[in-house]
């Protein structure tokens, strides 16, 4: 590996670089690329417990 | 023939045609020892009068014109001479221009089908004591390409040596590691490398400052052309893969290690304990701290040739933020056939990316078949492992498309070889 090799090969290096940046983020805050569990997002505006609260809990 | 200045004996080679008598003045001065005549082409050795003059049966026309001024690796060097030659054996054709600097001395750009390589001498032998069609040098790997004797089938201009008698002694071998080419012209007393380089035909034409539209026609594929335009050895690509191969290999090793894989929740739920009027039930609060992390969300139960389904809703009670999924688990056996089967499992999981940290509730609508009873149990901070096969195979991807499709250019490239290393 010589740096003219380097040089010739800076796109592959770039998108190696960028890879495991990318790779470290998702590490990082649990990111699973593929295979992870689809979820519906929604905003609620009454919280458990709190007010205007119309649901019926039992806790486990 | 000596000619005479003033009264020194002075040898001064003779630019004079024997065939014709015309007085050529040749570029390359004294160093030039053989030449064609400008009037009649008649190849004559300077100085020495005798049978070895040759007049050609063809004429051939340089693609570059003799006498023109080009520059490479920022010197300029004129064109003297100009050979077309013939494999003895196979008597395909290639054309050879022989340039001149007078600092960097001689040099070459041959052509055949189009594709020009840039050739200097090189001193020593850069295969040493190598046997066999294979040596390292420059740090590549070169392997025999061609082994022949050539015919000179035309030659113009200016040459400083004896074309003739160098082609009817020498043979020639020629290695190459695309594209470079180190080649050995090579009698019983003598040896002489060379090394060449491909040069695309636009910048031949570029640097000769000629139009492109009367370079040669180009076809097949040039035995020394680089596939890419980006020249980089096989094993610098495979080095660089590994390296960050063995990065993102680190990087899961560490994540995993570090990973908390907190149980924030773990209950088993029976059917008497779901509310009737909701026909759900809710966890305690538990917190997921640490910043965004992934949470896994387990799911079994006792099912035999049986399924069991569950909504869920992950409340973040401090947003209001709800991540709704499901979960579905079957387990179904039997006999037929005379064979016993399975499928399923009674046992799920849910990966859930990226939930911020926060003080959260589970809500779970199961819905039962036969059974009675599951259990959950909720995992904080997992590390997503298969997120190390995808990043390998998008790192391996260009490496293995590359080596593939090399293969086949290869193929093709040393289809016209008797050295070729795709031959059994």
């Amino acid at each position: 590996m010589n740096k003219e090799d380097l040089y010739h090969l800076r796109y592959f290096i770039v998108l190696g670089v960028l890879l495991t940046g990318f790779y470290i983020y998702s590490a990082s805050v649990g990111w699973k690329w593929v295979g992870s569990t689809r979820t519906e997002k929604e905003k609620s505006s009454t919280t458990h417990g709190g007010p205007g609260s119309h649901r019926y809990y039992i806790h486990k | 023939m000596i000619s005479q200045i003033g009264n020194d004996m002075i040898p001064v080679l003779t630019s004079t045609c024997p065939k014709c008598g015309h007085l050529n003045e040749p570029r390359g001065k004294a160093m030039t020892l053989a030449m064609t005549c400008t009037k009649c082409g008649t190849y004559f050795h300077r100085g020495q009068w005798n049978d070895e003059e040759v007049l050609f049966k063809e004429n051939i026309k340089p693609a570059l014109p003799l006498g023109a001024r080009g520059t490479f690796n920022n010197r300029t060097y004129i064109i003297l001479g100009f050979t077309v030659k013939r494999d003895r054996r196979y008597s395909y054709r290639w054309r050879e221009y022989t340039l001149f600097n007078p600092v960097d001395g001689v040099a070459y750009l041959s052509e055949y089908d189009g594709h020009w390589n840039f050739i200097k001498p090189v001193e020593g032998n850069p295969k040493g004591n190598t046997r066999g069609y294979e040596f390292n040098a420059e740090g590549r790997s070169f392997r025999l390409y061609q082994k022949y004797k050539t015919e000179i089938v035309f030659a113009s201009g200016e040459f400083f040596y004896d074309i003739f008698k160098a082609s009817d002694l020498t043979t020639t071998e020629e290695y190459i590691s695309p594209p470079i080419l180190l080649g050995c012209e090579y009698e019983n007393k003598s040896m002489l490398w060379y090394r060449g380089e491909y040069i695309e035909s636009s910048a031949v034409a570029a640097a000769f400052q000629i139009s492109k539209d009367v370079m040669p026609e180009q076809s097949g594929t040039g035995y020394t052309q680089p596939f890419f335009k980006a020249r980089f050895s096989d094993t610098s690509l495979v080095q660089v893969t590994a390296l960050f191969a063995l990065l993102l290999v680190g990087i899961q090793l560490l994540s995993s290690n570090w990973a908390e894989r907190k149980v924030v929740y773990n209950q088993t739920i029976s059917m008497k304990d779901i509310a009737t009027d909701s026909k759900m039930i809710s966890s305690g609060s538990f917190t997921l701290s640490g910043g965004t992390k992934s949470v896994l969300v387990s799911v079994a139960s006792p099912i035999d040739n049986d399924w069991f389904y569950a909504d869920f809703t992950l409340v973040n009670e401090n947003t209001g933020e709800e991540y709704n999924f499901s979960q579905e688990i079957g387990y179904y056996y039997g006999y037929e056939g005379g064979e016993s089967w399975s499928e399923g499992a009674n046992h799920g999981e849910a990966f859930l990316s990226r939930i911020p940290a926060g003080t959260y509730h589970i809500n779970i609508y199961p819905e039962f078949s036969r059974s009675n009873y599951f259990s959950v149990s909720i995992v904080h901070d997992v590390s997503p492992g298969m997120n190390l096969l995808f990043a390998l195979l998008i790192l391996c991807a260009f490496p293995i498309g590359y080596f593939i499709w090399k293969h086949y250019r290869e193929r093709s490239r040393w289809s016209d070889s008797d050295y070729s290393p795709y031959d059994a």
